[in-house]
């Protein structure tokens, strides 16, 4: 493995700070471990890595903001890989709303972020494997 | 390497959020509130790819989440493929 910065061939693996921001908020991850060029401390995350990692930043700034915003939907919606109207299929509303709560022209009602931070936790933690659903009778 | 086949590169790369992104992109991302998705958008939706030297190539004519351009420098690496800046 080398360098795509300076070519170096050293890497130590260690923790590394990821600052996200979510809307009016900035969220910093210091979970993610990834060899660092002992070089010029240049690191790479992957897509994948990044994923989680926007996911995670999304979970802590619904839950902990005083108030989910516009911007902090886009953020979350970006996030889950989804166009505005595919969100909107998710939660049961139309494009026009998320387009409109997206741009603060119209209040969220209170069961939006809730909704939103159901689809963020769902890719976060996926359901248990081993555990079958059957119909009851 | 050809710039049609490093577009086509690029393109499967962003289509399948295959790629990673260097310390410096990152920084910008948060900079400019490009997501993940932004960056794989606009790698699939790139038009043109210019050679910069080395394995580096300058991808351009895409768009990001919000159809604004958004152009992105890459490097081809032994695991793949690398957005350095933008
Ligand atoms: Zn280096």
């Amino acid at each position: 493995m080398h360098c795509h910065e300076c070519n170096g061939d050293k890497f130590e693996r260690r923790n590394v700070e990821l600052t996200t921001r979510v809307g009016e908020h900035t969220v910093i991850d210091r979970s993610v471990v990834r060899p660092v060029c002992a070089k010029c401390g240049e690191f790479t995350v992957s897509a994948e890595t990044l994923e989680k990692v926007e996911l995670r930043a999304t979970l802590v700034a619904f839950t902990e903001a005083p108030r989910v915003t516009g911007a902090m939907l886009r953020f979350a919606r970006k996030t889950l890989d989804m166009t505005q109207a595919e969100l909107a299929e998710r939660i049961g509303t139309t494009f026009e709303s998320v387009s409109r709560w997206e741009r603060e022209e119209r209040q969220m009602e209170p069961w939006v972020p809730l909704a939103v931070l159901g689809l963020v936790r769902e890719k976060l933690m996926p359901p248990p494997t081993g555990v079958e659903l059957k119909k009851a009778g | 390497m050809t710039s049609a086949e490093a577009l086509r590169e690029a393109a499967r790369a962003g289509r399948y959020r295959q790629f990673e992104l260097s310390s410096h992109a990152l920084q910008r991302m948060k900079q400019r509130n490009v997501t993940r998705r932004d960056i794989g958008l606009a790698l699939s939706s790139a038009t043109s790819a210019a050679h910069e030297g080395g394995n580096k190539w300058r991808i351009d004519g895409g768009t990001d989440d919000d159809g604004e351009p958004l152009g992105v420098v890459i490097v081809f690496t032994g695991r793949g493929l690398v957005v350095t800046v933008f």
